[in-house]
């Protein structure tokens, strides 16, 4: 080689030649030198080409991409087709990233336009926007792309948070929820599961949106009671302040009626709130429908309307006062031919002016006193003249007059000394008197509270000992009326009829003739449990047990026995008696089957085992809460 | 329509669901007992002239790894108080289901039900004391069922 290139140099000396010649051989070299495996050559240009290309890629990406795009793509294709796994779990973080990046310029771009439309818009809306915007601390974009995102509203409940129970809904068009009460029953429930979850694990209030598909469920709980609303996505935040303000309102309005709801679906309260959600439902949906219109004329109008109003007012005021000062001259002119100045300085009239004389001075004093009666500022002139006449005519007066007054003044000092010390005296026995009658009535007022309170309080012993009584004296008063019947236990006061034959064997019907027998007894028993106002409110219930003899199956006497009371409990109930006393609606039957048989001699009477037995029993709270009204 | 929600309350497996399932109109699934602890269901019916409609709340009952979930107590008009009559110890935990429903809802009332009297032998009737506004009942034959709730409604009808 080398020995080929010195005679190259003999040959020729012209630069570009010897170019033209030696590449080949270059060429030729590196082919031979690359294709030798563990060469050297290879390893340097390996080192070399990355440093190449990272360069390239610095100065001239364009150039590189373009360069080494119909090969890479190629071989990217062919990679992903084979190992399309492994390159998916190479690629995801990166095409995440880039998503992420995508969707940002994309938002940015979107926020950008909305700014430049809010630029752009010179509107009351904006106005408006702006001041919340400053007011709030949320930016401008934010507030209107919450503006374009506004849901509807699908359906309101307003439900009791305890119970669970629907008190009000109210529904969109034709939207129907099917079973309210059922629906709002759970949601409680999984409201009730989630916010104890929630409070288990975290400390977080309550939950108040979920969402389901593309719908939302916006939960908010105030006082007894709490609101759903359905909306077709997620309320944004402004329109979530809107409901709240609404729930606030109605809470305000009907908080006694929601802490008292008993679940009376009659009462008149609950239309007048449905017909209210409704509005409101209407008034938010008709607002999503008609969208946001920048400059609505309306606020505009009326914000020139206040306008207006504001300017005009003072106007009229100025003129209404002038033309008041000027008939109020006109009728002193009038009246006293004197020309005045009328004028107002903060609350007052001021009258200015000069008057020629006294007599005319007089006559414009009593005529200013009747038009203001609550005073004036006077500024009136009176000319010297007449003044000094005045004074002199006093002072002679006062001459004429001297030694009469000086006596009178003294006949006056005596008489107001005397005066004075008996008053004194008298006001001061006056104070004991009254301190003493003070005292007196004080005591006649302290011996009356104490002497009824004493009666009072024996009232209330009295009381709270007959109630605490009210079983034995119920017991007594059944023990006079039935204590010779063998069918009456004292012990509990309950009635078994077990020896008037009444139901035939296998049959839930009394048999009628017995029936007249138990009607007797019953409207006693009632009358004493139910007829005296001190027992009643007590009575609790009445309770009819019906019995079957031994025979038959067990299932089949339960259902005997079970019919057996029903049959009496609807005879009974029936009786005019038992529903003047109202013993119709404390009345229960049950069937206890053919428990407790009665036994005759070691065997069973059946007829007496197929009985009825009647007992009564007592609301032990009532008795409790009027014991501690009682001694309140 | 006067509504009510009322509870159904017991130990694990004594047959309130059963007791339910025998008498309501229209009930959630079962699967919301098991996830949330809670099934609710209605029932309709009319007692001396008025309208009801009832809203039950069949609560899970405790096992040794559950507690009986009490945020579901409150706001009740009243219970019914589940045993079986097959398990005593059943029907002595009803005191301490009353006492924990009465500490919830000082002012409502319950009744009483003892479940499963299908199974017991009929000799054995004769031993249990059966208290006031007790009743023997059997989910299963539709024994005394409508009369327990009947009966919880009169109490609590205004």
């Amino acid at each position: 080689m080398i020995e080929r290139v010195n005679r190259l140099e003999f040959e020729c000396y012209d630069e570009e030649e010897i170019r033209k010649k030696l590449f080949p051989l270059f060429d030729t070299l590196l082919l031979a030198s690359l294709e030798k495996k563990g060469g050297r050559t290879l390893e340097i240009l390996s080192r070399s080409i990355a440093e190449i290309i990272a360069r390239k890629a610095q100065s001239d990406p364009e150039e590189l991409g373009r360069a080494l795009q119909p090969v890479i793509s190629p071989a990217i294709k062919d990679e992903i087709a084979d190992n399309r796994d492994q390159m998916i779990d190479v690629l995801y973080p990166i095409l995440g990233g880039m998503i992420a990046r995508y969707v940002t310029n994309a938002i940015r771009e979107l926020l950008e336009t909305i700014d430049r439309k809010i630029e752009e818009r010179l509107s009351f809306q904006k106005i408006k926007r702006k001041i919340k915007a400053r007011l709030s601390g949320v930016s401008e974009t934010e507030l209107l792309l919450e503006e374009s995102f506004t849901a509807r509203i699908l359906s309101v409940f307003i439900v009791q948070r305890e119970s669970g129970l629907l008190i009000a809904e109210s529904n969109w068009g034709d939207t129907e929820i099917d079973d309210p009460q059922m629906v709002a029953s759970m949601a409680s429930a999984i409201k009730d599961f989630i916010n104890d979850w929630i409070r288990e694990t975290r400390e977080v209030s309550e939950v108040q949106l979920v969402s389901y598909g593309t719908s939302s469920l916006y939960i908010e709980s105030a006082g007894s009671v709490y609101l759903i609303a359905f909306l077709d996505r997620e309320p944004d935040y402004e329109q979530r302040e809107r409901i709240n303000e609404f729930f606030a309102k109605l809470l305000k309005k009907y908080q006694t009626f929601f802490s008292e709801f008993d679940g009376d679906s009659r009462a008149e309260e609950i239309k007048e709130i449905e017909r209210t959600i409704n509005e409101f439902i209407a008034q938010i949906n008709e607002h999503v429908s008609q969208g946001e219109k920048a400059g609505s004329p309306v606020p505009v109008r009326l914000v020139l309307l206040i306008l207006l109003l504001l300017i005009l007012f003072p106007v009229a005021y100025l003129l209404y006062r002038d033309y008041r000062v000027y008939r109020l001259e006109e009728e002193i002119r009038q009246k006293t031919s004197l020309e005045v100045k009328l004028a107002t300085e903060g609350d007052h009239w001021v009258v200015s002016g000069t008057v020629p004389d006294l007599r005319h001075y007089d006559e414009l004093r009593s005529l200013l006193s009747r038009l203001f009666p609550q005073g004036y500022v006077e500024r009136l002139n009176v000319p010297l003249y007449v003044l000094e006449s005045l004074h002199g005519k006093l002072v002679d007066s006062i001459r004429k007059n001297k030694g009469e007054v000086s006596t009178l003044k003294e006949d006056f000092r005596h008489l107001a000394t005397e005066t004075a010390m008996d008053r004194k005296a008298t006001q001061r026995i006056r104070r004991q008197i009254d301190r003493l009658q003070k005292n007196l009535d004080r005591l006649r007022g302290t011996l009356q509270d104490y002497q009824k309170r004493l009666r009072r309080e024996k009232a209330k012993l009295s009381r709270a000992e007959k109630i605490a009584k009210i079983r034995s004296i119920i017991l007594e008063k059944l023990g006079k009326t039935f204590g010779n019947d063998p069918r009456y236990h004292r012990k509990d006061g309950s009635f078994d009829f077990k020896n008037g034959g009444l139901f035939a064997e296998g049959k839930a019907d009394p048999k009628p003739q017995s029936l007249a027998k138990l009607k007797k007894v019953f409207e006693k028993y009632i009358t004493i449990l139910l007829g005296n106002p001190e027992t009643r409110p007590y009575v609790r219930s009445i309770e009819i047990d019906g019995y079957t003899d031994s025979k038959g199956d067990k299932e089949t006497n339960l259902r005997l026995s079970a019919a057996r009371a029903e049959h009496v409990k609807s005879y009974l109930a029936s009786l005019p008696l038992a529903k003047k006393l109202g013993a119709d609606r404390i009345l229960i039957s049950r069937g206890m089957g053919s428990k407790d048989p009665i036994l005759v001699e070691g065997h069973e009477d059946a007829e007496a085992s197929r009985r009825i037995k009647i007992a009564f029993h007592l609301d032990d709270r009532a008795i409790l809460k009027s014991l501690q009204d009682s001694l309140k | 329509m006067i509504r009510k929600k009322i509870l159904l309350l017991g130990d694990f497996h004594v047959g309130k669901t059963s007791l339910i399932r025998r008498y309501v109109d229209n009930a959630f699934s079962d699967d919301y007992l098991t996830t949330i602890g809670v099934k609710i269901s209605k029932k309709a019916l009319k007692v001396d002239g008025l309208d009801f409609e009832l809203l039950i709340w069949d609560i899970e009952g405790a096992t040794p790894v559950k507690k009986i979930p009490t945020h579901y107590f409150a706001g009740a008009a009243g219970a019914i108080l589940v045993a079986d009559l097959t398990r005593p110890e059943t029907i002595k935990g009803l005191d301490e289901h009353a006492l924990r429903f009465h500490a919830v809802n000082p002012k409502s009332v319950c009744v009483r039900a003892y479940n499963k009297v299908d199974l017991i032998p009929e000799e054995s009737l004769g031993s249990i004391d059966i208290p006031p506004d007790t009743f023997l009942t059997s989910a299963k034959d539709d024994i005394n069922v409508s009369l327990l709730f009947e009966t919880l409604v009169r109490r609590i009808a205004p």
